[in-house]
This record gives C-alpha cells, sequence and structure tokens, in this order.
C-alpha cells in the first residue's frame, strides 16, 4: 500500500488548503461477488486539489472500477471516499454538479445529434453555456449537428469531451480520454488540461499511455491487480534522466572501446552498431571515439517504464520495482 | 433539473407513440369494419358453440355473448389486443433502465447530478401518459367507428370508454414488472424472456382457466383475470380490478427503484 501527497500542486491552489484533497480514498476497496479476487483492494490515495494527476495500470488492474465508486456507480466493498470534501456515496448528487466524467467506453443515444445529446446533458445539469460548448467544438473540430450513430470514435470521444468540460466543472474524471483521438485533436486536449489546471481545477485520468501522462500529469498513481503501487510527481520520476544512444560507424568497434567511460552503460553490439545507456553529458562518449568515422547516431528518450525501474533501483528496495515492469507495459 | 428526463422521454418516444396508437387504432377500425349483421352474428354464434371451449376462451369470448355485437367487439378485439399492449409494455418496461445499462449509456446518466429515482419515476410518468395517448387514439377510432356502423349503435358508449381504458391497468401491471426484473436481474434479454413468459403463461392459465369451472380458481394468479375484456364489455370496469392491478403496478414501481437505488450498475 502506498499513500503520497503532493505540496507543490497545492500551493497553487488559490488558498485551498493541501487538507481539503479533490479526491479522498481510504481503504477503498471493491469485490464482485464473495470469494473473488477484489477488483480493487484497500486503495488509500489522495489526489490534491489543482492537480493533473495520472491513473496508470495495464487492463483489469481496477483503473475503471475505482472511477466508478468514486462517480457512485457502483458501491464499495469496503472503505471510503470522498471527493471534494463530499462522501461519493451520501452526498452524490451534490457532488455529480461538480464533477465533469468521460467514461473509457463511451456509449450514447445512436439517434439523436451531439447538439441533442449536449443540450439534454446540459439540461439535466442546470444549463448550457452555449459560448463555451461553441468553442470546445470549434477547438476539437466537432460537428455537433451529425447523428452519434454517424459519429467515428474519435468524434465520439471529442463529444464525451466537450459533454465532460461543458459546464467547467470542479473536477474532471476521464477514464482513457484519448483513445481514439489523432494526434493533433490530443494536442488540443493537452492544452484543455492544461487551461483547467491553470484554472485551479482538477484533473484525474486514468491511462495506459505513458506518453500523455508524462505529458501532462504532475503526479501518477500505478495501479496493478487492484493493487496501488507506486504514487509519485512525474517531475521527480523523470529527474532520473538517462538516453539509450546507438552509434553506428563506418567500421566495426569493440564495444569494450567505450569501457570506462563516465555515465555510459549496458553497453552492447547490435548489428555492428554500438547501443549503449547513457546518464549524462554526451562529450565523454564523443571524446572516446573521436578516432573512428561515425556515420550515424540515434538518441532515444527512456520509457515511463524504464525511469519507475531506474527511479526505484536507485531509491530502495522497499518499493516494488520489478513489478512495476509488468505494470507499466 | 426537474423533469428533463420525462420531457426528453416524451420526445424520443411521440413517433412511437403515434405508430402504437394509429396501429391499435387500425386493427379496432378493422374489426369494426368487418362486422356482420344482427343475423349473422347470431348462426356466427351457433357455430361458434360447438367449438371446445378452450378454444373461444383462447380467443378471448364467450358462447353466451358471442352473438351480440358488444360480445363479437370483445372477442374480435379486445380479447386479443391485451397480448399487443402487453408486448409494447415489455418493450417500454425495458426502456426504463435494461436498454441503456446494456448498452453502457448508463454511467453517463449516472455521473449527472440526477437521482437514480428519478430517472426510473420521469420516464415511467412519460410513458404513462404514451400510454393514455395510445388508448385516447384507439378509443376515438372506436366511439367514431360504432356510430358509422349500424350494428355497434346498440353498444353502450361507456362500454366502449370502460373496455379502452381497461387497457391501461393491465398494461402498466406488464410495464412495471418488466421494470422490475430488468432492475432484479440486470439482464435486457433475461428480463425481455421472462417478462415474455409471464405474460404468455399468464395467457395460458386464464385460458384454462376459463374452460370448466373446477379450473377457475387457477385463474387468480393471472392478470388477464382481472383485464376481463368481456367481462368488462358486459358489466363494465370493476373497480376492484382496476385498483389491485394499479396497486401492484405502483408498488411493483416502487420495488424497482428501491433496487436500482442499491445496486451496481452495469456489472
Amino acid at each position: 500500500m502506498v499513500t503520497a501527497t503532493s505540496t507543490r500542486a497545492a500551493g497553487r491552489l488559490n488558498g485551498k488548503a493541501e487538507s481539503d484533497p479533490a479526491i479522498h480514498m481510504e481503504g477503498l476497496s471493491k469485490q464482485y461477488g464473495r470469494g473473488k479476487i477484489p477488483a480493487l483492494d484497500s486503495l488509500d490515495l489522495r489526489v490534491n486539489q489543482g492537480e493533473i494527476f495520472g491513473y496508470l495500470g495495464p487492463n483489469g488492474a481496477g483503473k475503471t472500477t475505482t472511477i466508478r465508486l468514486l462517480l457512485d456507480i457502483i458501491h464499495p466493498s469496503g472503505g471510503r471516499a470522498s471527493v471534494l470534501g463530499m462522501d461519493s456515496h451520501s452526498e452524490s448528487i451534490a457532488l455529480h454538479r461538480r464533477i465533469g466524467f468521460l467514461p473509457g467506453d463511451l456509449n450514447l443515444w445512436e439517434g439523436m445529434s451531439g447538439r441533442q445529446v449536449v443540450n439534454y446533458i446540459g439540461r439535466i445539469r442546470g444549463g448550457v453555456n452555449t459560448a463555451y460548448v461553441d468553442e470546445l467544438t470549434t477547438r476539437l473540430a466537432l460537428d455537433l449537428s451529425k447523428t452519434v450513430r454517424s459519429y467515428s470514435t474519435g468524434n465520439r470521444r471529442k463529444l464525451g469531451l466537450v459533454l465532460a468540460l461543458m459546464n467547467k466543472p470542479e473536477l474532471l474524471i476521464l477514464d482513457e480520454p484519448t483513445n481514439g483521438l489523432d494526434p493533433l485533436v490530443q494536442q488540443t486536449f493537452h492544452q484543455l488540461m492544461i487551461e483547467t489546471r491553470n484554472e485551479g481545477r482538477t484533473v484525474f485520468l486514468s491511462s495506459h499511455v505513458l506518453s500523455e501522462v508524462q505529458a501532462i500529469c504532475e503526479r501518477v498513481a500505478i495501479l496493478r491487480d487492484g493493487k496501488l503501487q507506486a504514487v509519485e510527481r512525474v517531475s521527480d520520476l523523470m529527474r532520473v534522466r538517462f538516453q539509450w544512444i546507438t552509434m553506428h560507424f563506418r567500421e566495426a568497434i569493440d564495444p569494450g572501446k567505450l569501457a570506462g567511460v563516465p555515465g555510459v552503460s549496458e553497453v552492447s553490439d547490435v548489428d555492428g552498431a554500438l547501443h549503449f545507456k547513457l546518464t549524462g553529458d554526451f562529450d565523454p562518449v564523443l571524446r572516446a571515439v573521436s578516432d573512428r568515422y561515425v556515420t550515424s547516431l540515434h538518441a532515444q528518450e527512456p520509457s515511463l517504464e524504464e525511469i519507475f525501474l531506474t527511479f526505484y533501483g536507485e531509491k530502495s528496495t522497499a518499493h516494488p520495482a520489478e513489478s512495476l515492469k509488468e505494470v507499466v507495459s | 433539473m426537474s423533469g428533463v428526463v420525462f420531457i426528453e422521454t416524451l420526445r424520443r418516444n411521440w413517433r412511437a407513440m403515434l405508430i402504437w396508437g394509429i396501429g391499435v387504432a387500425s386493427m379496432a377500425g378493422y374489426i369494426m369494419v368487418v362486422i356482420p349483421d344482427m343475423k349473422t352474428l347470431q348462426q356466427y354464434a351457433g357455430l361458434i358453440k360447438n367449438l371446445p371451449p378452450v378454444l373461444i376462451n383462447a380467443l378471448g369470448g364467450d358462447t353466451a355473448s358471442m352473438g351480440t355485437p358488444s360480445g363479437f367487439l370483445a372477442y374480435g378485439f379486445f380479447g386479443w389486443i391485451m397480448l399487443v399492449m402487453a408486448t409494447w409494455a415489455v418493450l417500454t418496461g425495458l426502456s426504463l433502465t435494461a436498454n441503456e445499462e446494456d448498452r453502457g449509456i448508463m454511467d453517463v446518466l449516472l455521473a449527472l447530478p440526477l437521482p437514480r429515482w428519478r430517472i426510473i419515476v420521469e420516464r415511467f410518468l412519460a410513458q404513462l401518459v404514451i400510454l393514455i395517448l395510445i388508448v385516447l387514439i384507439s378509443f376515438m377510432v372506436l366511439a367514431w367507428g360504432s356510430q358509422q356502423t349500424e350494428v355497434l349503435r346498440s353498444i353502450p358508449f361507456d362500454r366502449i370508454a370502460g373496455s379502452t381504458f381497461n387497457f391501461i391497468p393491465a398494461t402498466l401491471f406488464v410495464l412495471t414488472l418488466t421494470a422490475l426484473l430488468a432492475v432484479i436481474v440486470r439482464r435486457r434479454s433475461t428480463a425481455a424472456a421472462i417478462a415474455a413468459i409471464i405474460v404468455i403463461g399468464s395467457w395460458f392459465i386464464d385460458t384454462v382457466g376459463k374452460s370448466a369451472p373446477s379450473t377457475d380458481a387457477i385463474r387468480t394468479v393471472s392478470f388477464f383475470r382481472y383485464y376481463d375484456s368481456s367481462g368488462v364489455m358486459q358489466n363494465g370496469l370493476v373497480a376492484s380490478h382496476v385498483i389491485g392491478l394499479l396497486v401492484v403496478s405502483a408498488l411493483m414501481l416502487a420495488a424497482a427503484v428501491w433496487f436500482f437505488q442499491r445496486r451496481d450498475v452495469g456489472v
């Protein structure tokens, strides 16, 4: 069980105290039927107001179960959750006025147009901010006059985002938000999330897309088999910087050439090229091979998985770094 | 906002309401067009008398009234049209929660500031309005048609009205039964199958029960016993039957709300 808080995000919250988290789960558990493995096992997690929080895990880890518990769509087998200071079960209706939600598997009324869906949901929420809806649809390049039936997967996702965002909720809960979105719209989505955070609002997004989490989240939680494995700031993780380097030479080169070069490790010969991990500056490497003709050089950023492994490898053995290898895949 | 689901349900179903209303009314119109004169009716009754009672009862008539215009109308229309209305009721009962739960749409609704009970109650009320409109359309056609046919003019107006509005309690019974089943079993297809079995089973029990005095007691478990098309046509609405069906429907609706309020959705 891992619990963590961030003071950085809380400091930006226009006076909102860290003691008043956006989401607070205490021993939250869910078991679908007696004798079955818990879908969620005693989850303790605190998400601060005004941050973009990533919730990572492979399929079946319990991400959607957590979200459905927070929204009172299903009821916990144990523990409790409070959202924006309100009990997620007993005060769910008042709470839902303050939350925008995008389900992972978004299904809507096929025969209705996008506009009709927006108006329907908007009326239930107490009104539609037409100007903001128009702004969102313009930015996301979504045509609301078409029926849901005729929308592509990406357009359905965009409509889902409009529905989640249109009332400018204090908390956005997004389940796999960029599934099916093209890269350009993903960029717009990232901008929207950053704007949301800059307005002091909170985003809780689940994902298995590491780059997405890396790009916009301040902290991430990793979930596996219904158990929380880790909660860390992305910026802290990213400090463990290294690169995978592949250098091609005109003539074959002995990998031993890089032995002892500062920051170089895990050197291997891949089809005549040198492949190695570099932590720190590049200059010592260039000096070490200065008598050879370099034909090409390729540098690759590490994945979040590798960063996690490195991070926990350096910190302590208490963290289940090895298990994360399976989680963040 | 209160009433949004009610209005949306009406908006989404007005076409279906017209189709069902016109469909049921067309069937009523058809039977009035084909209804023979009094003499033929009596000959017809004489022929029917020789049929097995089970068969006559299955068609919603009885030998005593078959030779009268009202008996013929009860036999030719009101007897079997309840099965059509029951079909509408099953489909509508599923639309209160099961359709959207099955398709995964319910998550979107439940994440809104909308109490679960309001989803069921507002939709039910909208469907009640739609049912009343379907019945009204049928009644208007029957009322107008009965004045155009000489043989049907003898039927008291209140009997046609009573028989037509007699659809409502029995249809609501099937609708709320289906809604309750859908909330309990959680699967649309399962709920539909159980509701269909109950409707057909009730029809069968009622038919068998009517065929002999010794088996009449088993009819008490069938809602068709309380619908009783030929009895209502001959003697008017029976208040205890109407109230009984409405009370049971209200209880089943309340139970559906209770279960839906407490259970996990979409699992």
